[in-house]
């Protein structure tokens, strides 16, 4: 008797579910279904635009050429040296989200105006000073952080959001630019905070050439010679992951948690109040795990940003070098496919990726599922 | 949230319905449409005016691009490609060739007047490919016309010069004079030891290499000669220009300079500022160089209106340039790197006969001038690149920059191609090597040779790969070979 | 027993004050390549690479010359720019997207994270799946599948491909995940069937997600160059990413008016932003009348 009742329950929710899914189904098998199984066709073939060459089933030869290509290694592992730093950037995302879910406005429109006033007349009493002492960019700095400031006083957290999420699509090759001068080995600001902290310390150490040097964090592994190996040290790669993780941290994936938290019903927070939680354990216990399926999200995209990205990074900031350590598996797939038109053979590299990504994405699921069926 | 929905789709009903009222008339019937993809700086605009005056018949238009070849490819594929491809360049013409998108005008050319002869000889291989005709031979045909042409050459700042009392360099410059100069000129900050003022930047290591005597490819283009004595005698003395004598910038040193960084085109920036004493050029340089000087001069006005009665030597300076041919060995050749921008013409494309008339427009004299005032690098027709059609009268001062430019024409020369194998292959190859060389301030003679082998090792093997999986090129091959060209290093039977 | 220390008023307004304190730092810093963006708008020709932020020679004319009020002073002709006929392009074409894929993303996530159904995980998996492949390679087989549905050069051709996502999709249904199954359940006793659990109680809970998708969705479709590129012929087409194109000229961007153009076309984007996102506070979930 069940398994009739659960049957024909099935194939009734079966239908609905179609009903819901069908026009998004429909668009996703035509436009992108359809191409990508293409693509993993082609990857078996010789496929290039040339005219001469006829189109023929070649097998697994795409893949033995890959294994053995040299510079594929060599991208793969720039690829994966960059993704190490998705961790840090998904954790800085959730706590300034953290931060900013709430409206952060102070309870009295009277305060919060006065305070606003007296910060933009302090403002403008510094910046002004600092303009006619001849020091412009510095009275441009501190004159953001109090209009900053001001407006994060009178308008709340929807200012401080617009302020980290702004930037972050807006000004893409600004940043960029930006950060080749904190990262300038002679006048960078990274330098002068690091020569001044090692010089309180009394180590007596070269500092970091940053962009111009092949050194990098793992550079004790014996990486063959075609990796440019320079050795260990601070060099391009930890610059372009802290840039990484400074342009992150207020884009998309903070957004996303603020909506994410934003969702958590209050009640489970008032139940941890009546239990004497703080809000690191508030933060800790119901926070997380509420905003794990956010978290599975922010993994997998970042994994898959992570595999197919690095491209505007490497042409604008650094060409890909030095000596080719910060280009990345995208560029060498549009050179290979667009520029040598070996075809065949970028889709090839791109299934690679996939199958690197995709084997992630089901270690995750796997361990998600768990943690979500314990957490319910 | 269902009024938001509805109201959302209302408002775009709306919209699209403005947007659909907003789509302009369909343009005058009676005339061909004719679509260049290519980019869409400004300059372009009277260049399209004048051509659709002269051919009432056509109305050409610009379908922007942005100077990646992905474009044209993808819409080719499909056969949707635009009547005229900008952006032909001395290797993706080969692309464009393979891809069966370019038409071959070579016939046409001689009839319509934009025949090879109108091109200068070391211009002519930018333009040609070799292809096995239908009796089995191998000749060269020609596939697209030059929008413009640049050669390299020397511009020197004379403001630098005059203030350390050293005589200009001389036309024949030789290695050793130009490393001399640039030593003189270098100008280091006291309390780090690095440069401000560069004494030489831009060297290009296309003219070394040919200045040695070596190439990329054999004269057939079966063999990758990357692994030549000469090869890497050209390559040691480029790293050495970087580290051991120190007449080029070094990435490290080019960060000491504090304005480093920026959108691009440093060294141009940094030659008008001044912080380059000379610079491996071309003419279209002289935009940017004109923007610069129009500044300076405002600057140079505004500081002597507030300093009335001061010392006019005082005041800011405004750029000064000379020129010169690049430096040669004492008893070799002389050699410099030349490309072009060019065209070709969609063999798909229906209005083939009509986007033909654009080709012959960029070889005309309307068209010349204009590229011409605009010193827009030097157009592609030979007969208009005379001295007296360079000089821009609103701009004086640039006469030797101009004589310069016509002199480097003979000793123009740009990398050889093979058909067995696309030159971009060859290209990323060497270009890995030559950032490895830059980056690496201790690079032996042995390393580099070790690089060198294993490049034209790769290439030496994708040749193999080319002819041995490809029956149409194994056909070229056997013609090559019939033409006593050298095999090729790979044995076919080895490779897969 | 006297309150510990962490609870007495000037302890909070301490923390308050520290809150206030580092974000409002924090996010002015972050905020300082937006600030030099401005800056170069308004710098002359051979500012643009320096190392600083002050205009020194303040030319405010750079605005005028992409709105082709004035000329530009070196080519002594009138910028070809049509910014007002761009964003108008790019604000339909990205509002249509958007509202298209929310929607469709909404069922989709609906069927996947709140119905049973057999094979649900093995097409959501698939779903994912075609995520992973770089986009560059699908590139000439969804251009050829344009050309054969003739939507090349329109409008729809624009709108329709992107209306179909996978990620609004999957975000979508990682929202609805967390939406406790108590809900369903008593709207479910109650005897509402899916069509009124879907627009009573799931959407309403949903709305953040679909906020924020729609703001992703609406930020990526704008600032989308290489899709419209390969897709549009005619010049009335041409959206904002393929406007600015007009700057990288072979030799070089000419900058500060890249910038000033830049500025005026992200107008739209900032408000739309600072619009949507005053919805997504704590507590927004409660409204929508469930029982609960």
């Amino acid at each position: 008797m069940p398994r009739l009742y659960s049957g024909v329950r099935e194939r009734k929710h079966f239908w609905a579910a179609m009903g819901f899914l069908a026009l998004n189904l429909t668009g996703f098998l035509i436009f992108t279904f359809g191409p990508v199984l293409l693509s993993l066709y082609m990857s078996f073939t010789n496929w290039t635009l040339r005219r001469s060459v006829d189109l023929q089933w070649v097998g697994l030869r795409n893949y033995q050429e890959l294994l053995s290509d040299s510079n594929f290694w060599f991208y793969l592992y720039n690829t994966l040296y960059f993704m190490l730093g998705i961790p840090f950037a998904v954790v800085g995302s959730l706590v300034l989200a953290n931060l900013l879910v709430d409206n952060m406005l102070l309870k009295r429109k009277k305060l919060r105006l006065r305070i606003a006033n007296v910060l933009i007349i302090v403002g403008l009493l510094t910046c002004g000073f600092l303009l006619v002492g001849g020091q412009k960019d510095l009275a441009l700095i501190l004159g953001v952080i109090y209009i900053g400031a001001a407006a994060g006083i009178i308008w709340g957290s929807v200012s401080y959001r617009t302020m980290l999420y702004v930037p972050s699509f807006a000004s893409g090759v600004a940043t960029i630019i930006l950060w080749q001068q904190i990262f300038n080995p002679y006048y960078g600001m990274a330098n002068n905070i690091l020569g001044e902290l090692l010089a309180w310390v009394n180590l007596d150490v070269d500092l970091p050439t940053w962009l111009n040097s092949t050194k990098s964090l793992l550079g004790f592994l014996p990486l063959p010679a075609t990796f440019s190996n320079g050795g260990v040290g601070l060099g391009a790669r930890e610059a372009i992951m802290i840039m990484g993780f400074w342009m992150g941290i207020g884009g998309n994936n903070m957004i996303l948690y603020i909506a994410s938290i934003a969702s958590i019903p209050e009640d489970l927070y008032e139940a941890a109040d009546i239990d004497g939680a703080g809000s690191v354990g508030k933060f800790w216990h119901i926070t997380v795990p509420s905003v794990a399926p956010t978290t599975f999200f922010i993994a997998i995209m970042a994994t898959i940003g992570g595999l197919q990205g690095g491209f505007q990074f490497a042409k604008i900031m650094t060409e890909g070098g030095p000596a080719g350590t910060t280009t990345t598996l995208a560029y060498y797939i549009y050179t290979k496919g667009f520029v040598e038109q070996e075809l065949g053979y970028a889709a090839a590299i791109s299934w690679i990726l996939f199958i690197i990504v995709f084997a992630l994405t089901l270690v995750n699921w796997k361990y998600g599922n768990r943690k979500m069926e314990a957490a319910s | 949230m269902k009024q938001f929905f509805i109201g959302a789709l209302v408002l775009l009903g709306i919209l699209s319905l403005v947007a659909q009222m907003l789509v302009p008339a369909p343009p005058e019937p009676g005339k061909t449409q004719l679509v260049w993809t290519t980019d869409p700086n400004p300059q372009r605009d009277p260049q399209l005016e004048w051509f659709n005056k002269r051919y009432a018949d056509c109305n050409l238009r610009i379908d922007p691009d942005n100077s990646d070849s992905m474009k044209v490819i993808v819409q080719s594929c499909a056969g949707m490609g635009p009547d005229i491809i900008g952006h032909v360049g001395w290797w993706s013409i080969q692309n464009y060739h393979e891809a069966g998108i370019l038409m071959d005008v070579t016939d046409h050319a001689e009839a319509m007047g934009f025949g090879l002869d109108t091109l200068a000889e070391s211009v002519r291989p930018l333009t040609t490919l070799k292809v096995l005709n239908d009796a089995g031979q191998i000749e060269d045909r020609m596939f697209a016309y030059p929008c413009n042409v640049f050669h390299t050459y020397l511009i020197y700042n004379k403001n630098l010069f005059d203030a350390r009392g050293i005589d200009y360099p001389p036309e024949d410059l030789t290695w050793q004079q130009y490393m001399d100069l640039a030593k003189q000129l270098t100008v280091k900050d006291e309390v780090r030891g690095l440069p401000i003022i560069f004494g030489a930047a831009g060297v290009k290591v296309d003219a070394l290499i040919f200045q040695h005597g070596a190439e990329f490819l054999n004269e057939e283009g079966t063999r990758c000669t990357m692994d030549s004595e000469a090869f890497l005698d050209a390559l040691v003395f480029y790293h050495k220009l970087f580290y051991g004598l120190e007449a080029e910038p070094t990435p490290l040193q080019k960060a000491g300079v504090s304005s480093q960084g920026g959108w691009g085109g440093g060294y141009n920036n940094w030659f008008g500022e001044g912080k380059i004493g000379m610079y491996w050029g071309a003419r279209w340089m002289l935009i940017s160089f004109r923007r610069f000087i129009t500044e300076q001069r405002k600057e140079r006005d505004i500081w002597l209106q507030e300093n009335p009665g001061a010392d006019p030597n005082d005041a800011p300076e405004v750029l000064r340039m000379g020129a010169c041919q690049i430096p040669r060995f004492a008893d070799g050749p002389r050699y410099t790197p030349t490309g072009a921008r060019c065209a070709g013409i969609n063999v798909a494309s229906p209005n083939r006969e009509q986007a033909l008339n654009f080709l012959q427009y960029l070889a005309s004299e309307k068209y010349s001038e204009m590229i011409n005032v605009g010193a827009d690098s030097k157009p592609g027709n030979i007969a208009y690149n005379k001295l007296e059609q360079f000089i821009n009268p609103e701009w004086p001062g640039e006469e030797e920059v101009h004589e310069a430019s016509l002199r480097a024409i003979p000793f123009g020369r740009a990398r050889r191609r093979s058909m067995l194998i696309n030159i971009s292959a060859v290209n990323t190859e060497f270009s890995q090597i030559k950032s490895r060389l830059e980056a690496t301030p201790d690079m032996t003679r042995e390393m580099i040779v070790a690089e060198l082998k294993r490049g034209a090792d790769r290439v030496n093997l994708a040749i193999a790969r080319n002819i041995k999986r490809n029956p149409k090129i194994r056909t070229m091959y056997e013609a090559l070979l019939k033409t006593g060209a050298e095999p090729i290093v790979y044995d076919l039977e080895e490779v897969r | 027993m006297s309150t510990p220390w962490s609870q007495t008023p000037a302890w909070r307004s301490a923390m308050v004050f520290l809150k206030f304190f580092g974000v409002s730092v924090l996010c002015g810093i972050m905020f300082l390549p937006f600030i030099w963006m401005i800056c170069t708008a308004f710098k002359s020709s051979g500012e643009v690479e320096g190392a600083h932020f002050w205009p020194e020679l303040f030319s405010p004319d750079n605005i005028r010359i992409v709105l082709r009020q004035i000329p530009d002073p070196f080519t002594k002709v009138f910028v070809n720019l049509h910014l007002a006929k761009w964003i108008f392009n790019s604000i339909l074409v990205a509002a249509w997207v958007t509202t298209l894929q929310v929607f469709t993303s909404c069922m989709a996530a609906y069927a996947f994270s709140r119905i049973q159904w057999r094979g649900r995980d093995k097409i959501f998996l698939l779903y994912l799946a075609t995520m992973m492949i770089p986009g560059m390679v699908l590139t000439i087989p969804q251009y050829q599948i344009m050309v054969s549905l003739n939507l090349v050069n329109t409008y729809s051709g624009l709108i329709i491909p992107a209306a179909f996502s996978a990620f609004g999709t999957f975000m979508l249904r990682q929202f609805m995940l967390g939406i406790p199954q108590s809900y369903d359940e008593a709207a479910e006793i109650d005897g509402a069937g899916h069509c009124q659990i879907f627009l009573d109680v799931i959407l309403p809970l949903a709305k953040p997600g679909m906020i924020t998708l729609a703001i992703f969705t609406f930020l990526g479709n704008y600032r989308n160059l290489i899709w419209p590129l390969i897709m549009i012929k005619d010049a009335h087409l041409r959206t904002v990413p393929i406007g600015l194109l007009s700057f990288q000229g072979q030799y070089g961007a000419q900058v500060e008016l890249l910038m000033s153009a830049t500025l005026i076309c992200l107008i739209p984007l900032i408000l739309m932003f600072i619009i949507m996102q005053k919805q997504l506070v704590r507590g927004i979930s409660l409204s929508g009348g469930v029982k609960g």
